[in-house]
């Protein structure tokens, strides 16, 4: 039996930790067994009038009880640091235990009847018990241990090689010297062996399971592992790629705004006049340029965005103070598209839990977006409230809205609506992508309501400072 | 008609810068890095530096302005100065350090003039610079 390594030891400590219960619990047992020869000797001779030996099954008792003292001392000396017998000496204190306590049980019944008596029976406690703690073939050595036994008394009786105690009233007189007693001997023998067999498969199977159990729970700690490396591996890599195109987006950016500040120069005619169609011409190529920095400021503020701070960092946020700064910020974009700004904020807003340049980046670009898509005569309209202890804050335009087939899609990475494209050429697609990626960034519910021509509304819920703070603790 | 240093490592942007400057009768001296424009400062003596953040060893645009008001002769140290980033809104960087070095304390703002984006259009470059100057 050589189990594979780390399922065979876990099997093994497992088996000799019950080993080793079982064994106190058969010690706790045999005090009671000693007291139950005591009691019913006791009360067969004075009670029911049997005439049996009373001072002899005494000195069985009284041996039991020594033998038991016996145990209790050496299993005490065996029980190793972790609280159980190593194996081989457990074995062998529980083989030695039950031929001891068979051999116990056919001195008893030699005193008290022998065949005649009906406690032959409880030779099979001990066959249930070798069949489910020691090996199976120490299971038949004990059924076989115990049929010679019992056969041994039930035969020296019978051929009257030793005396016969008869139990009285309690049973047939002259049936101990008949031939018929082999028939409960056989009776006996096949009742021992059927127990030890049927204890032995069950308990057989049951170690199976138990292996199976350990070798499966051995896997799912490895796959549980290899999970766990590929996962650090995983981001550790999204870090490096954040951390790339951060580095990238940088260095896109400096030569942008070098072409573009080359652009103005030369266009502002501080080079020389430029010919009214080289200044249109040189026009676009500006407007080009300012695409392109527009757009890399879009992916570093979205990857700024996705590479959030952690949680423990963010701090009670006062979201009425970022939707000022937010709109007087925009108050000249406002006026040069023509459209009215209004807000409502709550007097009592409490603070919400979260990052403030993130949470400035996302009212800015909901108001700018607003804005952008509202066509002059137009409004715009910025709320903030308190509603079910969440603040949220709603942004409102009258603007082109959004068809309801593209509104799943807004939020998409550079995706932008057909009716956006049309209305004005500026615009990144990314605008909508920073905004989800900070609402997820502070578990916020992001909620958009659009009609076509009327306008759009964005909802966002966020967590109050004292909220976020409890869930963090 | 000041003298402006202006600190940059792309001779681009120095170019397009000295061009708008010059236009406006300035008298322009550039620097690609830290060190040159500790060595310029010196000699030319501007009355207005115009600093690049991200030179090429990444934030020595810092060290320069600490550097300049705490360690430079007293005639120089408080010469104005404007920082031209593009990192100024859309990086995590701060204008002020989170760590003390000695010469400072940690949460101190960098003791400059003004800001300026990156590009910066010649008109805002052009009255940016004069408020500052202004303001000596």
């Amino acid at each position: 039996m050589a189990p594979p390594p780390q399922t065979g030891a876990d099997a093994l400590r497992f088996a000799q930790a019950e080993l080793t219960e079982r064994i106190h619990w058969f010690i706790r047992l045999r005090w009671l067994a000693a007291l139950g020869i005591v009691a019913a000797s006791l009360g067969a001779a004075l009670v029911l009038g049997v005439p049996v030996p009373v001072g002899r099954l005494l000195a069985v008792a009284g041996a039991v009880v020594v033998c038991n003292i016996v145990f209790l001392a050496w299993t005490a000396r065996l029980i190793a640091e972790d609280g159980s017998i190593p194996f081989p000496s457990a074995r062998l204190v529980a083989v030695i235990q039950i031929v001891a306590d068979l051999l116990a049980l056919g001195a008893i019944l030699h005193f008290s009847g022998g065949v005649e008596n009906p406690v032959s029976s409880f030779f099979a406690f001990h066959m249930i018990i070798a069949g489910i703690l020691l090996p199976r073939e120490m299971a038949y050595a004990q059924a076989t241990l115990a049929t010679t036994i019992f056969a041994t008394v039930v035969g020296l009786e019978r051929y009257a090689l030793v005396g016969h105690v008869h139990l009285g009233f309690l049973a047939q007189p002259g049936f101990y010297a008949t031939d018929r007693v082999w028939l409960v001997v056989l009776a006996l023998a096949a009742t021992l062996y059927l127990l030890v067999y049927m204890t032995t498969s069950i308990t057989g199977r049951l170690h199976e399971r138990e292996q199976e159990a350990a070798e499966l729970s051995r896997q799912v700690a490895s796959n549980a592992a290899a999970l766990e490396r590929a996962y650090a591996d995983l981001e550790a890599t999204q870090k490096l790629q954040v951390t790339y195109m951060r580095r990238t987006s940088h260095e896109l950016r400096a030569p942008l705004a070098a072409v573009a500040s080359i652009l103005d120069v030369v266009n502002g005619g501080l080079t020389g006049d430029v010919p009214p169609k080289q200044r249109e011409m040189l026009g676009r190529v500006r407007g080009k340029v300012g695409h392109l920095m527009g757009l890399t400021d879009d992916l570093l503020t979205l990857l700024r965005a996705r590479a959030a701070p952690p949680k423990e960092q963010f701090e009670p946020v006062g979201l009425d103070h970022i939707i000022d700064n937010v709109v007087s910020l925009l108050a000249q974009r406002v006026e040069q598209e023509g459209v009215a700004l209004a807000t409502e904020v709550s007097p009592a807003l409490p603070p919400v839990h979260g990052d403030r340049e993130m949470l400035t980046q996302l009212v800015t670009n909901l108001v700018a977006n607003a804005i952008k898509y509202t066509p002059a005569g137009g409004s715009v309209r910025v709320e903030a409230d308190t509603e079910g202890g969440r603040v949220v804050l709603r942004v409102s335009d009258t603007g082109i809205g959004i068809a309801k087939e593209e509104q799943p899609r807004v939020y998409d990475e550079f995706y932008r609506s057909k009716a956006g494209r049309q209305f004005t050429s500026k615009g990144t697609g990314l605008g909508l992508s920073i905004v989800k990626s900070i609402a997820e960034a502070h578990e916020a519910e992001l909620a958009l309501e659009s009609a076509p021509g009327k306008g759009t509304t964005f909802t966002v819920r966020l967590a109050t400072a004292d909220r976020g703070l409890r869930t963090n603790t | 008609m000041a003298k402006i240093l202006v600190v940059d490592d792309d001779p681009d942007i120095v170019e397009a810068m000295r061009l708008v400057l010059e236009g406006k009768a300035h008298e322009v001296e550039a620097a690609g890095s830290a060190e040159e424009a500790e060595e310029k400062v010196a000699v030319f003596r501007p009355d207005l530096i115009l600093l690049d953040i991200m030179m090429p060893e990444g934030t020595e645009g810092f060290q320069f302005v600490w550097k300049l008001r705490n360690q430079m002769p007293d005639e120089v140290k408080d010469t104005p100065i404007v920082v031209l980033s593009a990192i100024h809104s859309k990086v995590d960087l701060r204008f002020y350090p989170e760590e003390s070095d000695g010469t400072y304390e940690p949460g101190e703002f960098l003791p400059v003039q003004g800001f300026i984006d990156k590009p910066a259009a010649p008109r805002e470059l052009v009255d940016k610079v004069s408020e500052a100057l202004a303001s000596r």
